[in-house]
């Protein structure tokens, strides 16, 4: 019990008549990586936008660190350390890559509300520790975001989320919209996260990427959860028969 | 169609009066018609049937003589004069109006109910806006640039209500906002104006909804600037060629033979700002056919007038006189020279239109001749021409309502005669 | 598969390679500086008045105005929003005050305070129904171009006042040394203006919800007081444009500044900043302001007919804006 880092227990939501999410219990270990999987529309995103306060559940509670947490917009779920790296990234283009990293947070060197002066060397010189941290290669830093590749701009929001004292990282889809090389990259840069020990979770559609990276691979299915496996236990075939519903729900 | 609410009021004073009456059994049943021209056609075909109303709205003063002179309905003037409702109840001029020779009218006892309403509705005073279809007059203005154009509004408002008669004013938005003025025109075309006067701020881009308006029988008077190629009932203004011929000589006279003016035009596609340049640009060239003419080209903006004579007179150091197409430039130029760190009479200065403030810088030496328009009768002219027109009496295509050329010999007398006193600081 | 490879290959290559010459070609604000440059050098060649320092101090007099409007311009357009009526607000700011001090005797310092503010409670407005009511920003400003250019001219019946307290001419025709007034009062609130955005807090801010308005509020910047702030900014600069002008015109009346809203944005588009918000440069804003003060000046000089003007105009404006995509696009890999 003490090992559980998120536990969810009897989560719905209803949207109009269709359940989105019907009695849901769920839970991630700490330093456990844990996927997500499902078919479209088996509840996944709903069930994501609870746990990161995007959504209000209808029922159900969530206890993250051993305490009972009411979230009611995201940055109360940043706030205890869960943080969520977005399928289209949430980083502002124009800016670069410093600027991206702190956003939101910025370091300034004298404190006036919104005319901070803000300390640009000392949040330069951290961003490149922070991305040297996580393994990814930029570089100049100097560069706007929207002259990166994908997969550095996927590196640059995960290593964000690392670099807030994160105890669990979301991730939705993280690389579907990746070529080969940069998906390689990515995902080492997740397998360096479970190094340092956090915890993660990765919704994907990606069965090989989920059997390589997660430890435990949880299965919904209408809203409701159709079984959750070790990876040592279970086959890919397995998999695929929960999430379509050929096996009964164990 | 919406019920507008003189129309409800109407149909109230209808129904409290004529259909109170025992004489009449039937109720009230309304057709609808849009625009001035379909409902007169409708009348006149309702009149001519079988079963012709016997109550029916119909409006000013030269309609209801139609009605009358084709057996629609019957003199009453021998009874409201009788009853003294041509003093009390109806205007004056509807009355003149409506005189005319009496005929033999079928069941002219429920007929005689028509014109009464008519003469009523029309003059009756506490229905004010209720009032069938008086006389309005829309004019549409170029916006407010400078003090002239609040003498031509004011000379404008008091000559509709000298003849007692609605005036409906609209500026466009911006100084040369065309597009505004085109949608303004067609606004009161909508309204059915009995007359439109307008100040147009392009001479061509307005004769589209021009020619829409004449073609619904609403009278053009064109005001200030010329409407081209349009058939408008009159142009008033002044004649802006022989007041700029003037301004011209004038300066000719103040540089040597090869001296050097500066000239700050107006919009040269508005016909003001093309009649001025070229006015006085011929009459310059004429007397001193050597002197050099640089040109600053404006929107009638008084910070692009600055600004050019600004520039110009650091580039041409030896101008020694600045004539401009409007005050509001003349004001600028002022501005300009102050700058410059010049004084008064250094570089001279020929104003146009005569507006107090350009007037008041004449006193204080340095403004030396400004050709005055006579600002207030091109408002009181031009509207007072839109109301004869409405009237349907003759009007004279152009009116030159002239100029005179101010200097500081004569500028105090041309200020009382004017009654300019009390724009003066 | 391989395409992409190479691709992301060849960027991180090319971006090894020239990196400083990127880090200059990504400047915002060279697009206007090339233009400034390339009309200087072809007016002085077709006009001897061009280049004397009377004519360029007088260029730089003449742009102050549009300038300063352009500046709080360019904060409403970083964080993709547009303000149409800060030329109408100007006037607004210039006439009442004006009339004030002409009629009532009002305090010219006290004036030119309440200028300001005149313009800060417009932005405000502005801000809320935009930021907070959810209005779209255009609309909004093109309802005020009427609006307040309309009580600027209800308030004052029309009619112009002059002339200014002398502290107010000073402001708008007066030198320290050789530098006018003016120039010195544009240069001063570009300064500012740039401090604020590239080295506080807002100003980042501005550049972050313009760029990527979800992503700055899920990065927990709230949103809406910054757009609200935005507008403000406008507003003021509209305040202290209205001063600086009825001080050049010696006269104050709801009809000043007709038309130079569009300057403004024109200055600012000019400048290389992006209308969808972003990306932009403040000094590229000042000058844009200063290229088309430069060509309207050069008009004037080589006495080029009133048709003309527009024409030029509008290919040099095409002219700029060509270039500015060219080096976007080649350079930047938008």
């Amino acid at each position: 019990m003490t090992a559980s880092l998120l536990e969810a227990h009897g989560i719905g939501k209803h949207f109009g008549g269709v359940a989105a999410a019907d009695g849901v219990d769920f839970h991630i270990n700490q330093h456990e990586h844990v996927a997500l999987v499902g078919d479209n529309g088996a509840g996944k995103s709903t069930l994501v936008k609870i746990l990161t306060g995007a959504i209000l559940p209808d029922s159900g509670e969530i206890w993250f660190d051993g305490q009972r947490r009411h979230f009611t917009t995201p940055l109360d779920a940043r706030r205890v350390g869960i943080e969520t790296v977005y399928q289209n990234l949430a980083l502002a283009d124009h800016l670069d890559v410093a600027a991206n990293l702190f956003l939101g947070r910025e370091d300034c060197r004298i404190r006036l509300g919104p005319f901070s002066l803000l300390a640009h060397d000392r949040m330069r010189r951290k961003a490149g520790e922070l991305l040297a941290q996580t393994g990814v290669k930029i570089p100049d830093l100097r560069e706007p975001l929207q002259n990166l590749s994908g997969g550095q701009r996927q590196s640059i929001a995960i290593a964000r989320a690392v670099g807030w004292g994160s105890k669990l990282i979301i991730m939705d889809e993280p690389t579907a919209a990746l070529g080969v090389q940069e998906t390689a990259h990515v995902e080492q840069i997740i397998r360096n996260l479970k190094n340092q020990g956090m915890a993660v979770l990765i919704v994907s559609h990606n069965l090989r990427q989920v059997f390589d990276l997660c430890d435990t691979i949880w299965v919904m299915r209408r809203g409701r959860i159709a079984g959750h496996r070790e990876k040592r236990s279970v086959s890919a075939e397995n998999i695929v028969r929960l999430i379509t519903g050929a096996d009964a729900v164990a | 169609m919406i019920e507008m609410n003189h129309m409800i009021s109407r149909r109230k004073l209808l129904e409290s009066t004529a259909l109170a009456s025992p004489a009449f059994t039937a109720g009230l049943s309304s057709t609808r018609a849009a625009g001035g021209e379909t409902y007169k056609t409708k009348q006149t075909i309702e009149l001519s049937s079988d079963n012709p109303p016997d109550v029916y709205y119909s409006w000013q003063g030269a309609r209801a003589k139609e009605l009358i002179d084709n057996g629609f309905s019957a003199d009453l003037s021998p009874y409201y004069v009788k009853y003294g409702w041509n003093k009390s109840h109806i205007l004056g001029s509807r009355v003149d109006a409506m005189r005319t020779k009496n005929r033999q009218i079928p069941s002219w006892s429920k007929r005689f109910l028509c014109i009464a309403l008519a003469a009523l509705l029309a003059g009756v005073a506490p229905f004010g806006a209720m009032a069938a279809e008086p006389l309005v007059v829309g004019y549409v203005t170029k916006s407010a640039t400078n003090q002239g154009w609040i003498l031509i509004n004011q000379g404008a408002t008091d000559a509709a209500k000298e003849a007692g008669v609605e005036l409906i004013t609209v500026g466009a938005t911006t100084a040369h906002d065309l597009g505004g003025q085109l949608a303004t025109i067609e606004n009161m075309i909508s309204r059915h104006v009995t007359a439109l006067a307008i100040a147009p701020v392009d001479s061509s881009g307005v004769v589209p909804a021009v020619k829409k308006a004449i073609a619904d029988k609403i009278p053009v008077v064109a005001v200030d600037t010329a409407i081209y190629d349009a058939p408008v009932a009159s142009f008033v203004a002044t004649d802006n060629v022989a007041a700029a011929d003037d301004q011209g000589k004038w300066v000719a006279q103040q540089i040597a033979d090869d001296g050097e003016v500066i000239l700050v035009n107006g919009l040269i596609a508005q016909s003001t700002g093309r009649d001025r340049h070229d006015g006085f640009l011929k009459a310059l060239q004429a007397a001193k056919p050597h002197a050099t003419i640089y040109e600053v080209q404006t929107k009638w903006d008084q910070t692009e007038a600055q600004n050019g004579v600004e520039t110009l007179m650091r580039a041409h150091p030896k101008v020694a006189a600045v004539a401009n197409a409007w005050d509001g430039a003349t004001m600028g130029t002022i501005a300009a020279l102050k700058g410059l760190h010049k004084g008064p009479g250094q570089v001279k200065v020929a104003g146009f239109d005569g507006a107090p403030d350009a007037l008041q810088q004449m006193g204080l030496g340095w403004v030396q001749c400004d050709v005055a328009q006579h600002l207030y009768k091109i408002g009181h002219d031009g509207i007072a021409t839109a109301i004869k027109a409405a009237r349907g009496e003759a009007v004279a295509e152009r009116i030159d309502t002239g100029h005179a050329v101010v200097t500081p010999d004569n500028v105090k007398q041309f200020i009382v005669d004017n009654h300019l006193e009390k724009f003066m600081q | 598969m391989e395409v992409e490879v190479a691709r992301s290959a060849g960027r991180v290559s090319g971006q090894r390679g020239s990196l400083r010459v990127n880090r200059i070609l990504r400047l915002d604000w060279l697009g206007a500086a090339f233009g400034v440059a390339l009309v200087f050098v072809l007016l002085s060649v077709l006009s001897p008045y061009f280049l004397t320092s009377d004519n360029i101090l007088t260029i730089l007099v003449q742009t102050a105005v549009v300038a300063i409007l352009a500046g709080g311009q360019t904060f409403v357009i970083l964080t993709a929003q547009i303000d149409l009526a800060t030329a109408a607000v100007a006037a607004l700011a210039g006439a009442v005050v004006g009339m004030l001090m002409v009629h009532a005797g009002l305090n010219p310092y006290v004036g030119i305070a309440l200028s300001l503010a005149i313009g800060g409670v417009v932005g405000l407005f502005n801000g809320v129904l935009v930021a907070l009511a959810r209005l779209p920003a255009f609309i909004v400003t093109l309802a005020g171009l009427s609006l307040w250019r309309g009580l600027g001219l209800q308030l004052t019946s029309g009619y112009d006042s002059s002339p200014m307290p002398d502290v107010i001419g000073f402001l708008g025709r007066g030198d320290v040394g050789p530098i006018p007034v003016p120039v010195l009062i544009m240069l001063g609130f570009y300064g500012a203006m740039a401090v604020i955005l590239r080295q506080t807090k807002l100003g980042r801010y501005f550049y972050a919800i313009g760029s990527n308005e979800d992503a700055a509020r899920l990065a927990g910047i709230r949103v809406r007081p910054y757009k609200v702030a935005a507008f403000l900014i406008s507003g003021l600069s509209s305040g202290l444009a209205g001063i600086v002008l009825i001080g050049r015109l010696d006269s104050s009346g709801g009809t000043i500044a007709q038309g130079l809203e569009l300057d403004a944005i024109a200055a600012v588009v000019l400048g290389g900043t992006s209308l969808f918000g972003g990306r932009g440069s403040i000094w590229g804003s000042l000058l844009g302001a200063v290229l088309m003060a430069t060509i309207r000046n050069g008009m004037d000089l080589l006495q080029i007919s009133p048709f003309l003007q527009l024409v030029t105009l509008g290919l040099v404006i095409l002219l700029a804006v060509g270039l500015d995509v060219l080096r976007v696009r080649r350079f930047v890999w938008v």
